[in-house]
């Protein structure tokens, strides 16, 4: 820093693809596994340190997941998603029902499904981008879907889903379940102990205040996939094929133990430090309250919802704003689909551009979200009515 | 002048931002294309803008005091413009631009 009149602290408020920033043991717990012998990865000794196995303990006590055996880590939900959705070995013929409200994580990976003959349906979400459970209920009574697929809340409103309740219905109707938990593990409650939900992939970037390049899957017992990597397990090694017991049925390859010491470190530090959900609610409310009064187009998308804000300005692209909010204000945040693109047409009038999604983290501060609106003032007296 | 170019991804296909680095502030540039381009300033922003609409389409935004510009060509004939303008770019003498301009 120079300490001229032009530099600003960044205001980081993109917590929504990747939180900012992480606890210090995150950094130290990587550096100490960098610096340490590697682990032994399915060999380890009583007396060596095996940091996966602890890390997949301590996400299943997050996911109440009854055996940490069936979590598989892997890079992030995008694998995750892909193993499950590419792993139950669909064909033609067979149906996958998901929602409007999916990231591209899921719906490119059903989207290629359906190019090879597997037939997709997508069911619609409300203008808040939650999924509608008697669209969803009427759509797997129609289509019966080998797997039901829906994101626990939507990246781009926010939105929180039910996915007990959509789950148990799709579950009636003999559907294999998967729930995207990537914009909620460590904000929202998931019970992977619920029968009615089978899979639930997750990511350790964002929420879970973990490094770029963690992740996984929940596989509940008595699913099985086949493995979308193969390769390598540290045992086993007489097999032409991957062992058939969890987790490394679907772990090929050496694992990212630095990175994975730096989720658990994360899991543990959000153990003893919880947080305060009301508080963050609050700043999210404070966020949406000073955005429309300055003239922004603000999505609500009720209770409950992730601390992601979505709004708009007439008459901006929201590709421009974002440009001015970070050339001249120093806020980084995130503009257009989001990488969500079905959802947009469900979400109302105007949004053929998409959004500008500003996303909070419990770090946030008031200072700087009323910065925010400030910014936002600025741009919508001086950049409107041209 | 001398100036590196990077293309700036965004959600859409068919998309053709680029940003420039050059030799000059964004304001220097700015003053050196009056003449050729339709410009409004944003001063009322904590760091000054400007917006320069070019004949046949060519958009250029800025920072004022930043070295750096932002331009989006039209979506159907890119190419040409994108060839067309950094010509001109490359035949402005960034001496003369700061000159003229401090």
């Amino acid at each position: 820093m120079t300490g001229s009149s032009n530099d600003f602290a960044p205001i980081y408020l993109n917590n929504a693809a990747t939180s900012f920033p992480k606890p210090d043991c995150v950094a130290e717990a990587m550096a100490q596994a960098v610096s340490s012998l590697p682990g032994g990865d399915n060999r380890d000794s009583m007396e060596r340190r095996n940091v996966n196995d602890e890390l997949r303990i301590a996400l299943a006590e997050l996911l109440h997941a009854p055996d940490h055996r069936r979590i598989v880590l892997g890079s992030n939900a995008t694998w995750g998603l892909n193993e499950a959705i590419f792993g139950l070995g669909l064909a033609t013929g067979d149906c996958i029902v998901a929602s409007m409200a999916e990231h591209n994580s899921v719906i490119r990976p059903v989207e290629a499904l359906a190019n090879k003959g597997v037939k997709v349906e997508y069911v619609p979400v409300d203008v808040a981008g939650r999924i509608d459970s008697g669209a969803w209920k009427t759509a797997i009574e129609q289509h019966s879907p080998k797997i039901a697929i829906c994101t626990h809340a939507s990246n781009v409103t926010g939105a929180i889903n039910d996915v007990a309740k959509l789950a148990a219905i799709a579950k009636e109707h003999g559907a294999i379940t998967l729930v995207d938990a990537a914009q909620t593990l460590g904000l929202v409650e998931i019970d992977a102990s619920d029968p009615n939900i089978d899979m639930i992939a997750f990511t350790g970037h964002k929420y879970l205040l973990g490094p770029q390049g963690t992740g996984g899957l929940f596989v509940g017992d008595g699913i099985e996939l086949e493995p979308h990597a193969i390769g390598g397990t540290g045992v086993r090694s007489d097999l032409a094929k991957m062992p058939d017991e969890y987790p490394m049925h679907l772990e090929a390859g050496t694992s990212n133990e630095p990175s994975n010491a730096g989720l658990l470190a994360a899991i543990r530090w959000a153990k003893d430090n919880p947080i305060d959900i009301d508080a963050l609610t609050e700043k999210c409310a404070r966020l949406r309250d000073g955005l429309a009064g300055v003239g922004a187009k603000v999505i609500d998308p009720g209770a409950p919802s992730t601390p992601v804000v979505s709004f708009t300005i007439e008459g901006l692209a929201p590709g421009y704003v974002g440009e001015l909010l970070f050339d001249c204000y120093d806020v980084i945040c995130r503009t257009g689909l989001h990488c969500a693109p079905k959802i947009f047409g469900c979400l109302g009038d105007g949004l053929e551009n998409g959004t500008v999604r500003i996303s909070l983290s419990r770090f946030t501060t008031d200072d700087e979200i009323d910065a925010l609106i400030g910014a936002v003032d600025d741009i919508v007296s001086s950049e409107t009515g041209f | 002048m001398e100036f590196t170019c990077k293309k700036i991804e965004n959600c859409f296909t068919n998309s053709a931002n680029f940003q420039y680095a050059l030799e000059v502030r964004a304001e220097s540039f700015m003053d050196s294309i009056d003449d050729w381009a339709s410009i409004r300033v944003n001063e009322k922003l904590r760091r000054p803008t400007f917006i320069g609409a070019f004949a046949g389409g060519i958009q250029v935004k800025g920072v004022l005091a930043k070295n750096s510009i932002r331009v989006g060509y039209p979506e159907d004939r890119w190419e040409d413009c994108k060839e067309r303008f950094e010509a001109r770019l490359a035949a402005m003498d960034a001496a003369e631009i700061s000159e003229d301009t401090e």
